[in-house]
């Protein structure tokens, strides 16, 4: 079998020389680019808490106003969760002193959380001022135009219907990968949990 | 206690060729391929800031390399699902019997690229003249375990490149 071994440690390869001045300013670049990243989300969350507030000290009626409100509320809870969960891709710093079976479990695992989770931490707190929202069109429409909340929130339903479906059916494929390395490591009697 | 920096351009004199040989059983386009080899140096210099000399640096770079892949791997299948499988479940490779040693390596790497990561890590990691002992080290498997695996790999590299190892390589 030592053939095999020779043909692969002699094989030619393009080796990566990257000189520490340039890992300092990788490592910054990617730094820098997470900090875009949440400042992004945190823009976008302000501008939902600019333009729902406004409408809140607007809206004509208390129903509309809870509404508004309850959206405002949900913003900053979704915005507080990307703030204190950090970024999803980021390597941990306890890298090298983690055994790849542990690591690639607890990989699969952040993944799934994330994915699973999804109602819970965005689509979730959307909902309450979401529904406040389109009963209190519904209620306030004249009849024969009470079509257009309702068709509102149909769509509503099936959009976050639709990214729920999406993100489970990936978390799935990744509970069912932990399954499978759980079966991988019976025999050696580790304690994978998940 | 030698710095980081230090530590990394040892790292990377000694192991960059294994680096760029472990990076190719993860990736087979090139590009991506010089991506995810960044990457891994890049992980490599952070990750020295936390080495505290627990095991040695070959352990450690080969864990940090395989890591990095593997959350690359993992990453990369939620965009790309594809099915990747164990060394049980992988199908013969056609390797024709007058294959020379660039095709038989072609093969090879296809077929690497085929496992799932931890199969990966074990494959590649005996390929780079690992034991028993130090790829359960550096996985977490048992020694019985990873030397099942191994078993399983020398058989798989003689039922499906016999015709090769009997020819050029």
């Amino acid at each position: 079998m030592d053939e095999f071994r020779n043909l692969w440690q002699n094989q030619e390869v393009d080796e990566v020389k990257i000189s520490i001045t340039e890992l300092r300013a990788k490592a910054a670049k990617f730094q820098n680019r997470i900090q875009r990243r949440n400042l992004r989300e945190q823009l976008a969350c302000l501008f939902v808490v600019i333009a729902f507030g406004w409408m809140f000290f607007k809206a004509p009626a208390a129903v509309p106003r809870i509404g508004f409100g309850l959206i405002v509320v949900g913003a900053i809870y979704v915005a507080w969760h990307l703030w204190a969960k950090g970024t999803p891709n980021a390597l941990p710093s306890d890298i090298g002193n983690t055994k790849g079976v542990e690591f690639y479990r607890r990989e699969l695992e952040k993944q799934r959380d994330l994915l699973q989770d999804i109602w819970k931490w965005y689509l979730g707190p959307l909902i309450p001022g979401m529904t406040i929202l389109v009963i209190g069109g519904i209620l306030d429409a004249p009849p024969e135009r009470r079509w257009f909340p309702s068709a509102y929130a149909v769509f509503c339903i099936a959009l976050f219907w639709g990214i729920g479906q999406f993100n489970f059916r990936a978390a799935r494929r990744l509970t069912q990968q932990m399954e499978e390395l759980k079966l991988y490591t019976v025999q050696d009697g580790l304690d994978l949990r998940g | 206690m030698r710095g980081q920096d230090e530590l990394y351009e040892q790292a990377a004199a000694e192991f960059g060729a294994a680096l760029a040989r472990l990076a190719r059983g993860y990736e087979a386009d090139t590009e991506k391929r010089r991506d995810l080899l960044q990457e891994i140096h890049l992980a490599l210099w952070r990750s020295f800031e936390g080495f505290g000399g627990l095991c040695s640096l070959r352990t450690w770079v080969y864990r940090v390399a395989h890591n990095t892949a593997t959350s690359y791997a993992i990453a990369r299948r939620r965009a790309r699902p594809q099915m990747l499988v164990s060394l049980e479940e992988v199908e013969p490779v056609q390797v024709p019997p007058d294959s020379d040693r660039q095709m038989a390596l072609t093969q090879l790497m296809a077929l690497i690229q085929r496992l799932k990561p931890l199969d990966q890590q074990i494959i590649l990691s005996w390929l780079d003249g690992m034991d028993a002992a130090e790829i359960s080290d550096l996985t977490g498997l048992s020694p019985g375990n990873v030397a099942t695996k191994i078993h399983r790999v020398k058989n798989i590299l003689a039922r499906d490149f016999q015709g090769a190892r009997d020819g050029r390589i």
